[in-house]
């Protein structure tokens, strides 16, 4: 996966440390963008995030990054969304007044729990179920493989079959979204030990193999 | 691998914390199968293979100009090793978790600061999310209630434990870090009934530190006392028990927990 030049998008809400140094063990050629202009001759792109809705797309609209990244989506370019990454792909969030970039079609609500073992932020070690077994980014990965989250908000895609994967904590959480050259996470592939690096490479063998 | 049927709970973590001192962990371990104990990558790769969940840096660097060097540490270790890290120690000021988030770190661990300046709670969890801040609360019983220590248990604050983990948890702290200063060390269990207590008055996870000296006692901290994980550091670095001997068994009592 040599030589292939990934955009990581910096919106200044992200743990963009832990991301590079995920792709660093693939050897493949990082590009940190914050601008439109650096946002070209790539061949792929992460979205990552931590934080909040409304300050991160805030971000991206002014850096005017949101347009160029969903029209690089939409023309083929493959995406990967990180945790509030994921979330800045639908169509809005409860969190937040702005729209999102809305790639994916759908909303992200805020987990509602009533059971003081139900801790909000969901954050911690969790276990995924696989709805669709041809996915391409969890390839190589199984059900109940364990996956680290830390997140207030749920998305909710509006075509279910795109709900890759969901994890279950006291309700079913849409983990995993996946629709074309969309990909999306809610829990963290870096901070999720070898099996989330597992994520990246798939993530960079569909770029680098269409599938 | 046995699989938590219906588990919709979070699983149990089980974390190893490494005291560092100028960029060496310290309280040797004695692993042989170690080039160098005392590096803190190896260590924390050597704990990340076992299936740690976490890792928690305790940072004793005394002076100040050596401060710099856990930054290097943490820069290092997460380059390699894909797993949460918490780092606490000396953290005085938004600036320097900034400077630690910025190196890797995934959370930070405040305890003097936050008794010093309560409001670095409300602040750093506005700045950088809640789920990054973890208050460490260091408690010694007093007859039937705890009060809070500072300066690695020397200092007594005159504050109750109890509504100190109540304060801290409405100020924005994302996660709190229980240590019984009677019971560290001593590796008889850690204090049940203060875990218990404070979480009964908090909606945040609670780790439990300080007392583990068998497999029993983690399991009772994490049912009985109903923390959230399980940090030590003895019996870890000594080599009494692994991270996955810890795991199997508190699975074979029921304890969710993350297997590898």
């Amino acid at each position: 996966m040599k030589n292939q030049k990934i955009a990581v998008i910096d919106h200044k809400c992200a743990n963009l440390h832990s991301v590079i140094k995920a792709l660093d063990v693939f050897k493949v050629d990082v590009k940190i963008c914050r601008s439109k202009t650096e946002l070209q001759d790539i061949d792929g792109i992460i979205l990552p995030g931590v934080g909040s809705f409304d300050p991160a797309m805030r971000n991206l609209i002014e850096q005017d990054l949101d347009d160029p990244i969903k029209k690089l989506t939409l023309s083929g370019t493959p995406l990967l969304g990180i945790c509030l990454g994921m979330q800045l792909l639908m169509e809005n969030s409860e969190e937040g007044s702005l729209n999102g970039i809305g790639l994916v079609n759908g909303t992200a609500k805020i987990i509602e729990s009533t059971d003081k073992e139900i801790k909000i932020p969901h954050m911690g070690w969790n276990n995924i179920e696989i709805n669709n077994n041809n996915s391409r980014i969890l390839n190589g990965i199984k059900d109940n493989d364990y996956f680290y989250f830390v997140h207030s908000y749920k998305c909710i895609p509006t075509n279910y079959s795109e709900m890759t994967a969901f994890t279950k904590y006291g309700q079913d959480i849409c983990a995993v979204i996946e629709k074309n050259n969309i990909f999306a996470t809610q829990f963290h592939p870096e901070k999720s030990g070898k099996i989330g690096l597992k994520i990246y490479q798939n993530f960079l063998s569909f770029i680098e193999t269409g599938k | 691998m046995k699989i938590n049927k219906g588990n919709i709970l979070l699983t149990k973590r089980i974390i190893p914390c490494l005291d560092i001192d100028k960029g060496r962990v310290v309280k040797g371990t004695s692993f042989l199968s170690l080039k160098d104990a005392g590096d803190p990558r190896e260590l924390s790769n050597f704990y990340n293979n076992q299936g740690a969940d976490e890792l928690v840096f305790l940072d004793i660097t005394a002076s100040s100009e050596d401060r710099d060097i856990i930054l290097d540490v943490v820069k290092k270790v997460s380059s390699e090793v894909f797993i949460p890290l918490t780092v606490g120690g000396g953290i005085r000021n938004l600036d320097d978790i900034r400077k630690l988030l910025n190196s890797g770190a995934d959370k930070v661990s405040i305890n003097t600061s936050a008794i010093e300046n309560p409001n670095i709670i409300r602040e750093s969890s506005e700045e950088f999310g809640s789920q990054c801040i973890v208050v460490a609360i260091d408690a010694k019983r007093n007859n039937n209630s705890w009060g809070v220590f500072t300066h690695g248990g020397r200092i007594s604050t005159g504050i109750d434990a109890i509504k100190w983990a109540e304060k801290v948890n409405l100020l924005g702290a994302g996660e709190l870090l229980i240590t019984s200063m009677d019971e560290d060390g001593q590796q008889k269990g850690y204090d049940i009934d203060l875990l218990k207590n404070i979480q009964k008055k908090v909606t945040i996870p609670i780790i439990a530190s300080g007392g583990a000296g068998n497999l029993k006692h983690m399991l009772e901290a994490l049912t009985i006392g109903k923390s959230d994980a399980v940090l030590a550091a003895s019996i870890f670095h000594y080599g009494k028990y692994t991270i996955k001997e810890v795991k199997d068994y508190l699975n074979s009592h029921h304890v969710p927990i993350r297997l590898i």
